[in-house]
């Protein structure tokens, strides 16, 4: 049985505090990232780069900062497993979070790159902001209700 | 006496509303957070280019105009949010050391944005690669530094007051 008293982060306290900070971090990275793709969708001129350019250009990236927020995040979750799985924020949150990861990389992907109605690529921008920052919401509510 | 000054600050009745309030104190801390990941991220971004690691075929003073107005606004919404958590809390984040870490680090933004406003940030041609490096890895050391220390302010241990109540005992 998974005893979360002897987990590391739980033991260590600054590697709790270092885990939240590298957490932050990756997800300011990976949201970042996003954004700027998304400013262009939504019809702002960044230089002269289309939103394939950018998004090729972030890609590696927002993808390196999402799996190590994703991965801190589970660590930070193993604390106290129990809790979290039971809270309905953190549900809330995880929902989002998978939604948001499906959204980026099916349709938020196939508008940036092809040659989509203003209409379509500003409901997408849009959609696509929305979401991860519902998900920085819920991350800091949780700890609130 | 910071700690007095903090006290005052946070007995304005804003801030205290702000302390008492279950819904705006969390509404706060989001929008704060949701503000690094986003505006916060295009702060990196910038730096990325200055520092030359990617989107290197986009002039750095086309990004730098195009990000200006975004990263401006955010700041300001950032900045409102902080000023408005911290002051509610003011007699506690004043004398913490973190929070005096992570208000030092950023008068060394704001004299960084200063120092390479004509060199970096304003300059039409561009920026010379060299200056441009040196600009972009100081604002990306010194912003991942607020950031660690606005994390690190939950974890100051104060040290508890007992020791000074065991002196005055011993007398």
């Amino acid at each position: 049985m998974y005893d979360a008293s002897n987990n590391f982060l739980n033991v260590h306290e600054w590697a709790y505090g270092a885990t939240e900070v590298v957490h932050i971090l990756s997800l300011a990275v990976a949201i970042g990232l996003i954004t700027l793709v998304d400013l262009r969708l939504l019809g702002f001129a960044i230089g002269r780069a289309s939103a394939a350019r950018l998004l090729r250009a972030t890609a590696v990236g927002s993808l390196i900062g999402l799996v190590v927020a994703i991965t801190t995040g589970f660590m930070v979750f193993a604390t106290d497993p129990v809790r979290y799985f039971n809270h309905p924020t953190m549900r809330f949150k995880l929902v989002t979070l998978v939604v948001a990861i499906i959204f980026n990389y099916s349709i938020h992907t196939r508008v940036a790159r092809g040659d989509f109605p203003a209409a379509i690529r500003v409901t997408v921008a849009s959609v696509s902001l929305l979401l991860w920052v519902t998900i920085v919401f819920s991350g800091i509510f949780y700890s609130f209700t | 006496m910071l700690e007095l000054l903090g006290r005052s600050i946070q007995d304005l009745r804003l801030l205290a509303a702000v302390r008492e309030s279950m819904l705006v104190y969390p509404i706060l801390l989001s929008t704060h957070l949701a503000c690094i990941a986003t505006f916060g991220g295009l702060i990196l971004v910038t730096n990325l280019r200055l520092l030359g690691w990617f989107l290197t075929d986009i002039p750095a003073s086309d990004l730098i105009q195009a990000l200006r107005p975004w990263k401006q606004g955010g700041l300001a919404i950032m900045l409102t949010a902080g000023i408005l958590l911290g002051g509610s809390k003011a007699a506690e984040y004043l004398t913490n050391p973190y929070f005096q870490i992570k208000l030092v680090l950023l008068a060394c933004i704001a004299v960084h944005g200063l120092l390479f406003q004509r060199s970096v940030y304003r300059r039409g041609e561009g920026p010379s690669p060299k200056t441009a490096r040196l600009a972009g890895a100081l604002s990306l050391i010194l912003w991942i530094g607020v950031v660690s220390m606005g994390r690190w302010i939950a974890y100051y241990d104060r040290p508890a007051p007992t020791e000074q109540v065991s002196v005055e005992t011993a007398k």
